[in-house]
């Protein structure tokens, strides 16, 4: 494979580039549709290559060091863990995306569902080829995360572990608070006891921190000559205690499998450990069954390629949701709820994959009747037990003393506490621009959503660049001296940096970098995956919900 | 007439006279190994006696066994059919001691034709002229090889109470002499008792022809013509016809006669068949085989008798049931395949195991003894069916048999169909230009047989990954959907070409593929990449059954499957195909990728010789160990040049098929030798 990434990289290079030329070429755009499908296809490009960089990982050197050792690249090692033609739903593909120096998109880790011996799995993979598997700030978050969702859908965790342990100078967001590499163990421990399976495989060394992964799995493979597992490497040893001792001899295979029973069973090479590994899935209980119906999979009513040119390429002009619909569910079918009353909100029942979700999609700023409406829908789908999808394109509530009277600050309330406490799965797709409470409200990250991920103009922020702007200048004016002059010209230079910024913090690339969500879908793969995180979803017991006070 | 017969048989033959004797107003019974207690002639004859366990020495061989079975059913005649103990003179007079009829010639006659020397004696006595040789047979082997010194090259060693090409050598090379004999020594006692041998000249491009006879016991003897059994590989017939095409009339007529005489002269009883090797005008006897022949139907067909019904009524009543003058003309022509479980591409090797579907078409006469789920074990004959065409003329019979061997359906052990259908579609055999060592040539000048191609692999393996994936689903949710397979997030409206990684190895017994899965491109479309070529597969449906149109890359295969738990056999056209499917890193192969050092058993059966040891230095090609199984031996050689790292069988152990034997390391810097 390392020997073919090159070709395959420029290949796909030259693909985009043919297409790309083919389309200018074909056709220039002239339709609003094609301008805004010509513009889509930048977004798609720039995505592309983010992707084709993290599938490499390391730098071609250190590819090429590791399998001239006879070791598997991470990504082969889990195409041999996954069962034939098994799907594969990558989590945070992107993050860390050009937050440390030299680390490729996935901050040195891969995580993903798949299935292993018909049973779906989590798999945690490090990369030794970036940065020797080391764990950044990020690493531990997606890691942490990936257990998360694998938690969360009881899923059984396989972690290919081939790791130098932590990268020291990220200290302050590695090793101190929640959520960073302790939880790791935490959550390592919480699943075991729940009975979800955690094996580890070794497959390179594991010092200090890094040994505890494997240490905390219920069964470890580990790889003779390759794998080591100490709490303190030879180098460390000599410093504390004098002692001159080998790896082998420290926390090899064969040591830890015959004298300290730390490992469990032993592989002669990476395929070999693998295919352990693949027994011992085999051997844990089957997939629980799906608990909810699924109804045949359809196709939508109109082609989901068809939402590039939906989507608007301008911010400024509204993205028509009910036509995006038609491209996304099955058979295009919605079965509305209240489609004359709150219509910024469009609500209602429909398939995709053939699973049942409840939609929530936005269709304009939301008002009260639109949060009212919310409310009720989310109750029918707690009720139900139908999980909730929420289409976030929403400039946020509505504003102003009509609002404000009409008691909005509690109608908006009440759809946060229904979309907080609904019990039912929920999935957060931002599909256009998602500010302040809007995005609070369509079930932003604080609030927990099985999974959430952004399409490639998708955007979230406080508030939008021009608002930002535009507030902070108003607050500048009013802080201005008596007779102090502010020109027109210099106003449009104090914003246009302030709307920059929040513009580039605003990008999908900034959120999925960030792992503030799951990572970007093409739109056209929107489908997909949704359907296997609903089937995920399926198989997870249903939990009642209860409400927190509805304020009236 | 008797009242109840055993037949001590077993297979399409004991289905076959069961058929017959109900016909003819009279009950059967029959006989069955422990290993056959599911098998076709048990269930289809309903009335069976557990004779002892699956080794035939054991049980079908057990003359006590099978005398006492016909005490136990009450019967009062047993019909041996052929093979086991249709020759046995002994089990013959066993049953005569119990009072039971034997359908067959009297225990003298079967002693005199049950020795190849005595019966050559014979035929010299009566002027019919014989091969010559050494006819005082022995099973010393200082003694023969005494014996033959003299002889002049090349000659054949024979076993003396042989039959079905066990126990026989060729000898070309003087050099050769001591390991033949040797050799069939050791088959001759395996599979007859009987270790002694006869060596008589070898006659070099014979065709093989036999001539029918029925005697009454009392020296009354007629012939039922002829038929011809030239297309043999390694003395097992392959293809039979009735009657004989090309034969001039005086020879035809003067192979009727000595028939005849012979079975006069030893007051024969029953049916009989004297076969003789004819080349070009000239005839030699060369041995009679006193009982029903498998190639029985092809005569059945163009006579319009029951052979086994006057095999029956004849010993019964000891009186011929018509004169010769009264026998009609054959009608037009008959030719019979057999159809065996082996393997062609593996020097026809049995193969065992379970047949998942055997399927014959109409139009055609199909004897078969197995049905779907029957077992072919390595204990007996891999003989799943005879399949008998009869027409007009031989032209047309063979045309038909071609046709009916197309739409053949055998799956779940590897058939020697595609090779029945190869040769009866050659000029030579159409012409029948051929003799008996026309298989030999014609399979060397073929080559090996084709390989199935990289797209039936990648077909085979997808279809298996399918049926497996959905095997191992509790209920098929979205992750088991077709239309997701192998996806990933980076399949949207412009699929991005991710490096597939291969992940499984599909193998046959010569030929090797990486496999890797990629995903579903478009629904229903798969990516298949075989040795590093992507193909694009319109799905197989993995729950179907039947017949399926499978398009790869543009071209649409016709395919059929059926899957075990590491392997998947499939019909796709005329070819069968059966690949190993496991993953690229098995978990048993330690040795890791390729894994090019392993040795597995060809087949199940026993390890009679070890010959190297933990260690050792090995040439490429140098024998391991000697195998033995459906009664033939077959040396275990090494693949590569190298050290003996791991044996994994010892002497006199049995093995399973495909069970690993041995790894041999590759020697350093021989490894792409």
């Amino acid at each position: 494979m390392s020997t073919n990434d090159s070709t395959n990289d420029s290949t796909n290079t030259n693909a985009s580039t043919t297409m790309n030329t083919t389309e200018d070429a074909a056709a220039a755009p002239h339709t609003d549709a094609e301008h805004n499908a010509a513009a889509y296809r930048l977004l798609l490009n720039d995505l592309f290559a983010a992707r084709r960089q993290a599938w490499l990982g390391g730098p071609q050197a250190a590819r090429d060091k590791h399998v001239q050792r006879g070791r598997l690249l991470v990504r082969e090692r889990i195409a041999l863990l996954l069962d034939a033609g098994s799907p594969f739903l990558e989590i945070a593909e992107l993050a860390g995306e050009g937050l440390y120096e030299g680390v490729a998109p996935g901050a040195g880790i891969v995580t993903g569902v798949g299935l292993i011996q018909g049973r779906a799995c989590m798999v945690i993979a490090n990369d030794p080829t970036v940065k020797g598997g080391t764990y950044f700030g990020m690493t531990c978050k997606k890691h942490v995360r990936a257990q998360r969702f694998a938690w969360q859908h009881r899923l059984h965790c396989v972690t290919l572990v081939d790791s130098g342990g932590a990268f020291l100078p990220d200290q302050a967001n590695i090793f101190p608070d929640e959520g960073l590499f302790g939880s790791i163990f935490h959550n390592q421990v919480g699943m075991s006891a729940e009975g979800i399976a955690q094996i580890a495989v070794v497959l390179g060394a594991c010092t200090a921190g890094g040994a505890y992964i494997p240490a905390l799995a219920d069964e470890i493979v580990i790889v003779r000559g390759k794998g080591f597992l100490f709490l303190g490497g030879p180098p460390l040893v000599q410093a504390a205690t004098g002692e001159v001792i080998d790896p082998e001899q420290l926390g090899g295979a064969d040591m830890h499998s015959r004298i300290s029973g730390v490992t469990d069973h032993v592989a002669e090479n990476d395929g070999h450990a693998i295919a352990i590994a693949r027994r011992l899935v085999g051997e844990l209980p089957p997939m629980p069954p799906a608990l909810r119906d699924r109804a045949p999979a359809r196709e939508p009513a109109r082609p989901v390629t068809d939402i590039y040119g939906l989507v608007s390429r301008d911010p400024r002009k509204r993205t028509p949701m009910r036509d995006v619909l038609r491209c996304l569910l099955d058979e295009g079918a919605l079965s509305e709820f209240k489609a004359e009353f709150g219509d910024t909100l469009i609500t209602g029942f429909a398939r995709i994959g053939g699973w049942q979700v409840g939609v929530l999609a936005n269709d304009g700023v939301l008002f009260t009747e639109s949060a009212v409406k919310a409310t009720h829908f989310i109750d029918l789908c707690c009720k139900r037990n139908v999980p909730l999808l929420f289409l976030a394109d929403v400039a946020g509530f509505m504003v102003g003393k009509e609002a404000e009277q009409g008691g909005i600050a509690k109608a908006g309330a009440r759809f946060i506490t229904a979309m907080s406490s609904a019990a039912v799965p929920k999935f957060t797709i931002i599909t256009g621009g998602a500010y302040g409470a809007g995005y609070l409200a369509m079930c932003g990250r604080a609030f927990k959503p099985n999974a959430m991920f952004m399409w490639p103009n998708g955007r979230a922020a406080i508030m939008g660049p021009d608002q930002a702007a535009t507030t902070l200048a108003l607050v500048k004016r009013q802080n201005l001296k008596a007779g102090e002059d502010w020109s027109a010209q210099d106003e449009e230079a104090f914003k246009a940096p302030i709307r920059q910024q929040y513009e580039t913090f605003a990008m999908a690339r900034n959120y999925a970098r960030n792992l503030w969500v799951d990572g970007i879908l093409d739109p056209a793969e929107t489908r997909e995956t949704l359907a296997l995180l609903l089937d995920l979803a399926a198989r997870v017991p249903a939990r009642d919900t209860r409400f927190g006070v509805f304020r009236m | 007439m008797y009242r109840k017969i055993l037949i001590a048989n077993r297979g399409e033959i004991a289905c076959r006279i069961a058929r017959t004797v109900r016909r003819m107003g009279m009950q059967a019974a029959t006989v069955h190994s422990s290993a056959d207690e599911n098998a076709l002639h048990v269930r289809e004859i309903g009335d069976s006696v557990l004779i002892g366990p699956g080794p035939a020495r054991q049980s079908y061989l057990d003359i006590d066994a099978v005398v006492n079975a016909a005490r136990r059913v009450g019967a009062d005649a047993v019909h041996p059919g052929f093979g086991f103990l249709s020759e046995n003179a002994a089990f013959a007079r066993a049953c005569a001691d119990a009072g039971i009829a034997f359908i067959g010639p009297a225990p003298e006659v079967l002693e005199m034709f049950g020795d190849k020397a005595a019966a050559k004696r014979l035929a010299a006595r009566l002027g019919i002229p014989t091969a010559g040789g050494l006819d005082a047979p022995s099973d010393d082997v200082d003694t023969l090889l005494a014996a033959v010194a003299p002889l002049a090259l090349p000659y054949i060693l024979k076993a003396v109470a042989g039959g079905g090409g066990k126990g026989m050598r060729v000898v070309r090379d003087a050099a050769d002499a001591r390991a033949a004999i040797e050799g069939a020594i050791r088959e001759g006692r395996s599979a007859f008792g009987d270790g002694r041998l006869i060596a008589e000249r070898y006659l070099s491009q014979p065709r093989h022809i036999e001539v029918q006879i029925l005697g009454d016991g009392q020296g009354n003897v007629i012939h039922l013509y002829d038929r011809e059994c030239t297309l043999q590989r390694r003395y097992q017939k392959v293809v039979e016809e009735a009657p004989v095409a090309s034969l001039p009339q005086p020879l035809r007529e003067q192979l009727w006669a000595h028939a005849v005489a012979l079975g006069e002269d030893a007051r024969y009883l029953g049916l009989g068949t004297v076969e003789f090797a004819v080349t070009g005008d000239s005839a030699v006897f060369l041995e009679i085989n006193p009982r029903l022949q498998v190639e029985h139907p092809v005569t059945e067909a163009v006579t319009g008798l029951d052979l086994v019904a006057l095999q029956i009524q004849t010993v019964a009543g000891r009186r011929l049931p018509f004169a010769q003058r009264d026998l009609a003309p054959t009608r037009g022509a008959a030719v019979q395949a057999r159809l065996y479980a082996e393997d062609a591409a593996q020097g026809f090797l049995p193969c065992t195991g379970t047949v998942e579907v055997f399927e014959a078409p109409g139009g055609v006469r199909t004897d078969a003894g197995v049905a779907d789920g029957s077992t072919i074990s390595a204990h007996y004959d891999p003989m799943i069916a005879k399949l008998i065409a009869h027409a007009p003329d031989r032209a047309q019979a063979l045309r038909q048999l071609r046709e009916a061997l197309a739409q053949t359906t055998v799956l779940g052990v590897t058939s020697n169909r595609a090779f029945l259908l190869a040769l009866l579609a050659d000029d030579a055999v159409q012409a029948n230009r051929v003799t008996t060592e026309f298989i030999d040539t014609w399979l060397a000048a073929r080559g090996p047989a084709a390989e199935p191609a990289e797209q039936v692999a990648a077909a085979m393996a997808l279809w298996l990954a399918r049926r497996r994936a959905l095997a191992g689903a509790a209920d098929a949710g979205a992750w088991f959907d077709p239309g997701l397979t192998g996806w990933r997030i980076a399949r949207g409206a412009q699929p991005l070409a991710q490096p597939l990684a291969d992940t499984w190895q599909a193998s046959t017994a010569s030929g090797k593929w990486r496999i890797g899965f990629g995903a579903s491109a478009a629904a229903g479309v798969f990516e298949v990449q075989v040795d590093g070529r992507l193909f694009r597969i319109h799905a197989p449906d993995a729950q179907a059954n039947g017949w399926q149109s499978v398009g790869v890359d543009g071209r649409v295969l016709r395919l059929r499957a059926r899957a075990a738990e590491r392997s998947v056999s499939a019909l796709v056209g005329d070819e069968q195909i059966a690949l190993d499917i496991r993953p690229l890193h098995a978990e048993g192969a330690g040795g890791g990728a390729g894994g090019q050092g392993a040795v597995r058993a060809p087949m199940m059966g026993l390890v009679i010789g070890l010959d190297v040891a933990l260690g050792q230095t090995v040439a490429a090609g140098q024998r391991l160990a000697t195998m033995e199984s459906m009664k033939m031996e077959m040396a275990i050689n090494a693949p590569l040049a190298g050290t003996v790292a791991w044996v994994g069988c010892a002497a006199q152990a049995r093995v399973e098929r495909h069970q690993d034997l041995f790894r041999i390391a590759p020697l350093e810097g021989a490894a792409h030798a």
